[in-house]
């Protein structure tokens, strides 16, 4: 079983949404367009049940702001119509809950735009 | 042989009503100090996490508590005040979304979701923390 980062991309990719570079927990200086994976604090289950739940956010970074906008709302849908039970490959199903819409983070200094949104995955410990 | 009987029962409800509220009154004072508990304790946990270039986002910092009776409701967050960045020019609320949710930036001091994790750790207790806080009044 492939880690998690790259389940979810093979899961967004077979739907054809990933047509640029992806990369996970940083933002690479080039291409300008890019869609990036951070994983942030999650947490345990109570004592007892197994699982963990963890903490993702994913960016469109584009220098084009509607493009950029555009690229992240195409991803947010996908994963909302997806349902609550996700099977990101055949090896691993999620539970999964987003937990806003898109928003834009942040312009940087070569005047890339940032969006993205957050969401919990429950699953189990790799 | 048994003998038939009576047996007379007479209940104060007004006393009864009295006592009862009495003790919804304690619960609803144990809520609303549960509710103010809980927000310093987000903030004290989030305080040390928010980053500090300056301190201008750490002074922004807020909370309000809303509500009556049974239901309280406390707003959390950062962006109050007006107060601006002396090295960016930009007030809190102009920044805070990028410091809170850009996972790629390094900071000295302070981190990202410092607001969102500082309340998932107060979550991990909180019915315990709660309990505690209404029980003191009771």
């Amino acid at each position: 079983m492939a880690d998690l980062f790259t389940d979810i991309t093979t899961y967004l990719d077979a739907s054809g949404l990933l047509d640029t570079t992806v990369s996970y927990d940083m933002y690479p200086d080039a291409p300008d367009y890019v869609v990036s994976l951070f994983e942030y604090g999650g947490s345990s289950p109570p004592q007892g049940v197994s699982g963990v739940s963890r903490s993702f956010q994913i960016v469109v970074r584009h220098k084009d702001a509607e493009q950029a906008y555009a690229k992240i709302n195409e991803i947010y849908g996908f994963l909302a119509d997806a349902g609550s039970i996700v099977y990101l490959t055949s090896d691993r199903w999620v539970q999964l809950s987003l937990k806003q819409p898109p928003f834009k983070i942040k312009v940087d200094d070569s005047a890339r735009i940032y969006y993205g949104f957050n969401l919990v995955l429950n699953t189990y410990h790799d | 042989m048994a003998r038939a009987g009576r047996i007379s029962v007479t209940v104060d409800y007004k006393e009864v009503e009295q006592r009862l509220n009495a003790s919804v009154r304690r619960v609803q004072r144990g809520t609303r100090k549960a509710t103010v508990a809980a927000c310093e304790e987000i903030k004290e946990i989030s305080l040390s996490q928010v980053p500090r270039d300056s301190n201008t986002l750490a002074e922004s910092f807020y909370y309000d508590i809303k509500g009556s009776y049974r239901n309280f409701e406390a707003e959390i967050g950062y962006g109050r005040g007006g107060g601006v960045n002396p090295r960016t020019g930009k007030t809190a609320s102009e920044y805070m979304v990028a410091v809170h949710e850009d996972l790629s930036a390094e900071h000295p001091v302070g981190k990202a979701k410092f607001l969102e994790d500082a309340v998932k750790e107060y979550q991990r207790n909180m019915l315990a923390r709660w309990a505690m806080e209404v029980r003191k009044e009771l």
